[in-house]
């Protein structure tokens, strides 16, 4: 009870909401440094020093309450002057195009990654072609919009539902089977799609689709610069606004599934089955839920992925792509929203800035994923212990008043 | 008729290379319980030394001198290395994370594909390109009235037979197969009755690897060329055809891996356009098992209990 008066009387300038500022000024120049210069040099110290004061942070334990703390007292503000920085970035990168393109495709990854960790993390099943539903959206969407003409608006929701659809299918012969068994048929299905996208005649076999029509909105089409005071703004910059609202919704409706009971019954599926169903959670409803979800998400990226860069081939879809979504999930943290997120950035950005290695990618990402599970299998950050008690005291609070 | 039967000796040759490759997998499935995702990149990894081995050892003018007796020389050789390449498997990835859940660890076989895969990428000269591999099996064939049995597929079948049988009779007759079975059925009273599990899953995954290895420079020498992802796809086919014959059982593992090779032999041969979904079709028939036979054509139903 004292806690919530002092929250309230806090001055404008009270020591913690300074701490609270510092910290987040700290987060946002380290990822701006990561991206935004194209020297690999700078990206590499900013890494290095993000790792040390991370390691700082969980280390000593007085650090970490107090910060922990101080984020949570001005949640709201932080939220806002960091949403603030986000949409005020790619202005400050006006003649850097590709820095935009870089960002726009790291976006697009966290949406992938969000849509995954529903799998892997929430649920405990292993995705091993997640690739195929995020090829299955954008192949939905481009073909839609090329041969039918369709408007974006309903090709992307077209591509949604129909990747959901095939979420559900490839869930369902996995329902009596063990873990193993969904990673094979996941595999199977994403080796299926691929090969299906490179023998099929109306797919484009392995040229893929090109000329995917760019997304309109009231007629403007998103392919057309800005101008604004004088300064045009490249193409990029209208992507970047427009993928962020779709991976603001992400991030946003990831959180409220992970908090309402369908993300506490993943949870109950994830640690123990026969408990979950002994307390009265359909066990293959739950599953093929998070099929589908994972899925849907996967396919809204496809179709961003498809009408942002116009060309999609089955190459963009194969294996080594599920993998890389994987380790985004795993480095970042299972069944973590914002430690997905952070995961996706570094993993999409990182190798962007190492083009001259980009030869050991593929065996980075293995090697990263490897040393994780090894070593650290919460990831960056870990997941959060559900905290119920500030809830009941909401609820306590208005029955009593 | 004579079609028929070319395929039928390709269908037993495709069986017995996956047959090798998936009784490894169903043996780590059945003393603990794993799911080794880079057992296929074994296979390969296993090509990948055989050729600098035949490389050196043609150099060194052995291979010429006695052909006859050095390539089988050479093959155990490189079937020992496998061998202790599954154990480095066990120790360095598998033993630490037995007690971590089953998800991380089937991940952490996945990666551990992936660094293997890629390392041979990188670190072999000119990687990413198929790599042509030594003829190991000897070449010609038998003519007989009108079909072609090729003395190298003949090898294959051949060894594969010897493999099996050898390893049956490990399994059923010697005191390392009771100890299997046992830890197999329960590690805990196989440990009480002094099996020392340790040795016996060991043992294990020094047979998967070097089934393993064997499966991959027969397949290399029988297409005479190689490549650094040929193994994803061997791997799954292997575990398909585990799958398929049961999980966790020996000889679930060689009929599944003969059914696989049949369906996607006769099916890329008697359908149209069949050949560019070869793999379409064994995925298929898996899916089918796991829907309408979840255990396999041999496996015992799975009661899971609390």
């Amino acid at each position: 009870m004292d806690s919530l008066k002092v929250g309230k009387e806090k001055s404008l300038f009270s020591p913690q909401r300074i701490i609270g500022l510092v910290v987040l000024l700290v987060v946002i120049a380290l990822a701006y440094s990561i991206v935004a210069f194209d020297s690999w040099v700078i990206t590499l110290i900013s890494l290095i020093i993000g790792a040390g004061l991370f390691l700082a942070y969980s280390k000593f334990p007085g650090f970490k309450s107090r910060i922990s703390e101080s984020l949570q007292g001005d949640k709201k503000l932080l939220l806002l002057i960091g949403l603030l920085a986000i949409i005020a970035i790619p202005l400050t990168l006006r003649t850097q195009p590709y820095i935009i393109h870089v960002l726009v495709i790291a976006m697009i990854s966290m949406i992938l990654a969000l849509g995954l960790n529903f799998q892997v993390g929430s649920t405990g099943i292993p995705n091993l072609g997640y690739a195929a539903f995020y090829g299955v959206g954008a192949y939905t969407s481009a073909l839609l919009s090329t041969k039918f003409g369709v408007s974006f608006w309903v090709s992307i929701l077209l591509a949604g539902c129909i990747s959901a659809l095939f979420g559900w299918l490839v869930g369902l012969p996995t329902l009596k089977t063990r873990s193993y068994h969904m990673a094979l048929v996941s595999i199977a299905f994403g080796l299926v799609t691929y090969i299906m996208l490179n023998n099929l005649a109306f797919t484009g076999g392995p040229n893929g689709i090109k000329n995917i029509p760019a997304p309109e909105i009231f007629g403007w089409s998103l392919f057309s610069s800005l101008r604004i005071f004088g300064n045009t703004y490249p193409v990029q910059v209208n992507f970047y606004y427009f993928v962020l609202i779709f991976t603001i919704l992400a991030f946003v409706v990831s959180r409220f599934i992970f908090n309402s009971k369908v993300g506490l019954f993943f949870n109950a599926v994830r640690e123990d089955e026969i408990a979950a169903k002994c307390s009265g959670i359909n066990a293959s409803t739950t599953k093929l839920l998070a099929f589908s979800i994972g899925a849907f998400l996967a396919g809204i990226a496809g179709s961003l992925y498809a009408h942002y860069i116009g060309y999609i081939s089955p190459e963009n879809f194969n294996m080594n792509t599920s993998l890389q979504i994987l380790g985004m999930v795993i480095m970042g943290g299972m069944d973590n929203i914002l430690g997905v997120g952070i995961g996706a950035f570094i993993l999409s950005v990182a190798p962007e800035k190492f083009r001259s290695l980009a030869d050991f990618r593929m065996l980075a990402t293995g090697s990263i994923i490897l040393l994780m599970l090894m070593f650290r299998p919460s990831g960056i950050i870990k997941q959060q212990i559900r905290v119920y008690a500030e809830k009941l005291q909401k609820i306590a609070k208005t029955t009593q008043g | 008729m004579n079609t028929f039967l070319q395929l039928l000796i390709s269908a037993l040759l495709v069986s017995s290379l996956y047959s090798l490759v998936a009784v490894g997998f169903t043996m780590y499935v059945g003393v603990i319980n794993l799911a080794n995702f880079s057992h296929g990149d074994t296979c390969v990894l296993g090509t990948f030394l055989m050729m600098p081995l035949f490389l050196y050892a043609t150099k060194a003018g052995w291979i010429s001198a006695s052909a006859g007796l050095l390539i089988p020389l050479l093959i155990i050789l490189l079937l020992l290395i496998t061998g202790l390449w599954g154990v480095a498997i066990y120790k360095v990835l598998v033993k630490p994370l037995l007690a971590a859940p089953r998800l991380i660890l089937l991940l952490a076989t996945v990666a551990a594909g992936q660094v293997i895969r890629e390392g041979i990428r990188v670190i072999y000269p000119n990687g990413s390109n198929p790599q042509v591999f030594p003829k190991l099996l000897p070449g010609g064939g038998l003519h007989l009235s009108g079909i072609t049995l090729g003395y190298d597929s003949l090898t294959i079948i051949f060894l594969t037979i010897i493999c099996i049988l050898s390893l049956n009779f490990i399994i059923q007759k010697t005191k390392m197969g009771v100890a299997m079975r046992a830890v197999s059925q329960n590690p805990d009273v196989s440990q009480m009755m002094g099996i020392d599990i340790e040795k016996t899953i060991i043992t294990v995954f020094v047979i998967g690897s070097a089934l393993a290895g064997l499966a991959g420079i027969l397949n290399g020498s029988y297409y005479g060329i190689t490549k650094f992802n040929l193994g994803s796809n061997l791997g799954i086919k292997g575990f398909s055809a585990a799958v398929i014959g049961g999980l966790g059982d020996f000889k679930g593992a060689i009929i599944g891996g003969v059914l696989l090779g049949f369906i996607e032999v006769f099916a890329s041969a008697y359908i149209p356009n069949g050949s560019q979904y070869q793999d379409v079709f064994s995925f298929l028939a898996v899916i089918a098992f796991l829907i309408f036979r979840p255990s396999g054509i041999l496996g015992e139903k799975i009661f899971e209990k609390v």
